[in-house]
């Protein structure tokens, strides 16, 4: 394996525990009050690449995370990216399958949302964790597959 | 081997990191005048969203820009390398455009912030006790006022995960566009 590679792997599959541990929120380090849930460092953090809406957010210690499911689920798929990699052997890292799986799970994810907001389908924060999933870890897959 | 060569990347990441940070901070603007003139929870959930699909892509088309430029064959790390200061150029140039704007338009931050905390109160979603919590926070924030550290503090937070979703594409792009 490419030597460069794999500290590149590594470093995004670290990047990704960080966020994980931070994504949680203060709940993880038992706050219980909606005050220090909004003014924490963590939801501070991901201000700028989340809607943080409450009811879209996993629950730790009473109070939401610092990111909604979608996020959440898209953190951990890119955690289980470096696993899932080591698992797969190497003569099936094919990069034009890794792109074309991560362009159908981004139209999936669209079609989520455009159906949810048409009133047509109630997407719930378990669905809305799975899409994010799928997201990180196709998006792990296309990055790294490079046969 | 042959040794793969690192051309002069800062032409692809000014040009992609301005012109985002210039469409990012139209698209901003406009969603929140849109918030100002109806205050709803929909149109900080779109912001949201706007703000995050949007500007993770300026790393893809830096890298995009600076493969077709040379016509050569990048490495990931120097994919991430250019998406992470293609982030770095569209966090401090979104700021300095909206600086400029709140300069011109001098009450858009108190309106602003008004209408979150209106559209705060008017929706149905937040239990009554977070939506409290959100109110006063707000309401301290506009009392405390903008400072120069905590713009620098907001910029830096702002980075963290905008350069790290950039990296991302900008990895992403480098093994999209390998020839």
């Amino acid at each position: 394996m490419d030597s460069t590679n794999l500290y590149l792997k590594l470093a995004v599959f670290l990047g990704a525990v960080a966020s994980v541990i931070i994504a949680t929120g203060p709940g993880l380090s038992g706050a219980t009050d909606m005050m220090d849930w909004f003014t924490s460092w963590q939801r501070f953090l991901f201000n700028g690449t989340c809607h943080q809406l409450p009811d879209r957010s996993y629950l730790v210690s009473g109070i939401p995370m610092a990111v909604c499911s979608r996020c959440y689920g898209f953190y951990w798929g890119l955690l289980s990216g470096l696993p899932l990699i080591l698992l797969i052997p190497s003569r099936f890292h094919l990069k034009k399958p890794a792109l074309l799986f991560l362009a159908a799970v981004v139209m999936f994810i669209t079609a989520d949302f455009a159906i949810t907001m048409a009133g047509l389908w109630q997407n719930t924060l378990t669905s809305r964790f799975i899409t994010g999933m799928l997201l990180g870890s196709s998006l792990y897959a296309a990055i790294f597959f490079n046969r | 081997m042959e040794p793969i060569k690192h051309e002069n990347y800062w032409n692809a990441v000014l040009k992609w990191g301005l012109i985002f940070a210039a469409a990012d901070t139209f698209l901003t603007l406009v969603v929140n005048i849109l918030l100002i003139k109806s205050p709803s929870l929909m149109a900080l959930f779109f912001s949201g969203i706007i703000v995050c699909l949007f500007i993770a892509f300026g790393g893809l088309f830096a890298v995009r820009q600076h493969v077709s430029d040379y016509n050569l064959n990048i490495t990931i790390g120097r994919g991430a390398l250019i998406g992470f200061l293609t982030a770095c150029i569209i966090v401090v140039g979104s700021q300095v455009f909206s600086e400029i704007y709140f300069l011109i338009d001098s009450t858009f931050l108190q309106r602003l912030t008004e209408a979150q905390i209106a559209a705060y109160e008017n929706s149905e979603f937040i239990p009554a006790e977070t939506r409290q919590a959100m109110i006063d926070a707000t309401y301290t924030q506009m009392q405390e006022g903008r400072s120069f550290l905590g713009i620098i503090w907001g910029m830096l937070g702002g980075l963290v995960f905008t350069g790290a979703l950039n990296a991302l594409t900008g990895m992403l792009a480098a093994n999209i566009y390998k020839k």
